[in-house]
């Protein structure tokens, strides 16, 4: 009940934009949440924390919980989680310059916002990607995503005072498209929604109203309101809107002009600390839902790798005319579950799986898992004799796993589908036909009941 | 949503250059897709929203259909005639004809009230739900490999599934018939969202699909 209440608390000093309070209480509230093993509290947590950290812009704050804030959210995320996961993720990267993960990102948020229906968010995103389009140079699409950020902006009802955060973007997006009229319209609005709350705004303000000003062609107020800008920022140590303002003076090639060049450098790369490779490597997952399915398996079997790289490897395959032999496999537990549960089940299908995978690299092979009953591998440079043989020998390790019990053994049905690339047209051959192709033989060796067909 | 579409899945005859007209738009409209749902993302529901984009872009002399399709998806075949006889506004009829965007944003909206008006009567019918569920295993892959001539000595044709989708069109004819006016409200409320997002985007409709500035 604590908790509850304590996040209940936090979620109003975040819409009222206290951003100082969010911090002290959820550090508070955070680690009695973990102990707790409260996840959906943590998680709420973790949100309001990154949040607040961006938007007063300490980075290297903002960066660390992230980093735990992924893996939580990543196992125990709902869909709301998940939203603003991915919004915040799409923030972190436009930091980092990963422009093409941060859009993506942001699409992802707005795929779960629609789902969910939440006005705030759709808002926030299309205005940030309208942002982010128009300063990597793609003015379709920076138009579309501030002319749908309008349109749900007017639909929707009553929304917190942190809607501004989406309303910034559309600033940025306006300034610089030198839209003076729609600037000064959605300056009203965010200088509406900040009134009787503490100026942690008036720097991303000023920053917007150099662009305008550049943008109109008065080159001298522009470099007077950078000024401007960086004095509130440094006042209040927003590192990363800085690094995002000296980004800017690039662009324009003021920063030579800028009277506060060293200092505003030596703020940034004294904060700055470029995040860990981990991050640079780590890419967006293509599929939460499956993801969770999978995620065990790919743990323990480091092999199995992704369908795009699956995909890769057929493509490849298929270009240098290679012959390749797709196979798919699926075990029936159901029966299985029902008498001993998902857990013995779980562990049953590991083992059934470790069979496969133990001999199948024997030869040239990509594996992917569907589901944990269920996986496709593509084996290159392997004739159809020890194709055979490779069934045989998977034949004869499966089928040694049955669960024994005292009234007899239950045995687990298995079945295989495959196909050859050469069974299909030269010009049809691709990964997706082999995929379909594996599976319908699939279907054919199930409801008939047999090991695979052979056709 | 998936840019690659396979033309001989689609429930009409497809040129090369239509194909990549709808891929082009994809890319193009891309922030429109941000709309369907993220779990159900799947092969199938690219080229049923394919499909229903050619419907409404197309005119009807224009349009062959795929007669070898509609055995294998009866089902889709079965909502595309509900929304080819569903009477749109003309002046946003004619538009379609001309404006490729307009139908694609609309087709979007169609698939998603159509699949909002399902869910909705599904939620009452437990085994029919069970059915839809049982088909939906099989949607992330095109079905046309099911029918292939290879299989013809294991069995003439997927009884399996030919089952299970003919039961579900049973089904969802009753359910059709008995919920018509509910089905073609979703149609009216589909096309009148994309217009209005549409305009909010690019300017209004006119008879002949231009742009009003």
């Amino acid at each position: 009940m604590k908790i509850s209440n304590q996040i209940e608390h936090l979620r109003n000093l975040f819409n009222e934009l206290r951003y100082m309070e969010v911090i002290q209480f959820s550090t508070i509230t955070l680690p009695i949440a973990l102990e707790e093993k409260r996840y959906a509290e943590a998680l709420l947590c973790y949100e309001f924390l990154a949040s607040t950290y961006f938007e007063i812009g300490s980075y290297q704050n903002f960066h660390a919980v992230m980093d735990d804030y992924e893996k939580l959210c990543l196992t125990y995320g709902k869909d709301e989680n998940k939203m603003v996961y991915y919004y915040l993720y799409s923030l972190e990267h436009i930091f980092t310059k990963h422009h093409d993960q941060s859009i993506e990102a942001a699409k992802k948020s707005l795929k779960y916002a629609h789902l969910l229906q939440c006005d705030e968010l759709i808002i926030i995103n299309y205005c940030n990607l309208a942002a982010q389009y128009r300063y990597t140079n793609e003015p379709e699409n920076a138009h579309i995503a501030i002319k749908l950020a309008e349109y749900y902006k007017q639909k929707a009802q009553a929304v917190n005072a942190t809607v501004v955060r989406g309303y910034l973007g559309a600033l940025y997006y306006y300034a610089s498209t030198s839209s003076s009229v729609e600037f000064s319209e959605i300056k009203q609005d965010i200088l509406q929604h900040l009134e009787g709350k503490y100026p942690y705004y008036a720097g991303n303000i000023l920053f917007a109203e150099a662009i305008l000003n550049y943008r109109i062609g008065h080159g001298d107020e522009s470099l007077e309101m950078f000024e401007q800008a960086f004095f509130q920022l440094e006042k209040q140590q927003n590192i990363v809107l800085m690094s995002v303002v000296e980004r800017y003076l690039q662009r324009f090639k003021l920063i030579d002009q800028f009277r506060y060049k060293n200092e505003l450098q030596q703020l940034i790369n004294l904060h700055k600390n470029e995040p860990a490779n981990v991050r640079k490597e780590r890419n967006i997952h293509t599929d939460l839902f499956f993801e969770e399915e999978t995620t065990a398996l790919a743990i323990k079997f480091p092999h199995v790798v992704s369908k795009e790289s699956t995909i890769r490897f057929v493509e490849n395959a298929l270009t240098n005319k290679e012959a390749i032999y797709c196979i798919h496999w699926c075990f029936i537990t159901d029966k299985i579950e029902e008498l001993f549960g998902s857990l013995f089940n779980e562990q049953l299908l590991f083992t059934l799986f470790e069979s496969i995978y133990q001999n199948i690299f024997e030869y040239e092979a990509k594996v992917n898992v569907l589901s944990k009953s269920a996986g496709e591998a593509f084996i290159k440079n392997i004739s159809e004799s020890d194709f055979f043989k490779l069934l045989m020998k998977l034949e004869e390790k499966l089928r040694t796993t049955a669960v024994h019990t005292t009234s007899g053994i239950v045995e687990i049905p298995i079945h295989f589908g495959f196909i050859h690339s050469d069974q299909l047209k030269k010009e049809e051959v691709s990964y997706e036909q082999l995929a379909a192709f594996a599976d319908a033989s699939l279907y054919y060796a199930k409801s008939h009941g047999q090991l695979y067909i052979y056709s | 949503m998936h840019a690659k579409i396979d033309k001989a899945d689609c429930m009409f005859l497809i040129s090369d250059e239509t194909m990549y007209q709808f891929k082009q738009l994809i890319d193009e409209l891309n922030l429109f897709t941000l709309i369907l749902p993220f779990s159900e993302e799947s092969y199938q529901r690219s080229v049923i929203i394919f499909d229903i984009w050619y419907l409404l872009s197309t005119e009807e002399i224009d349009r062959i259909s795929n007669p070898e399709n509609t055995m294998i998806y009866p089902i889709r075949k079965f909502l595309l005639d509900k929304i080819k006889s569903f009477q749109i506004k003309r002046y946003i009829q004619l538009a379609l004809y001309e404006n490729k965007k307009l139908a694609f944003i609309c087709a979007i909206y169609v698939y998603l009230k159509q699949e909002q008006f399902l869910n909705e009567k599904l939620g009452e019918k437990e085994e029919m739900a069970a059915n839809f569920q049982a088909l939906k295993s099989f949607s992330s892959k095109s079905l046309r490999p099911y029918y292939d001539a290879k299989y013809i000595e294991v069995e003439n044709y997927p009884q399996q599934l030919a089952l299970l989708q003919s039961t579900i069109l049973k089904e969802l004819q009753v359910l059709v018939i008995e919920f018509e006016q509910s089905l073609l409200h979703h149609y009216e409320q589909a096309i009148a969202e994309a217009s209005e997002i549409y305009e909010a985007v690019f300017g209004l409709i006119n008879d002949w699909g231009g742009r009003v500035t």
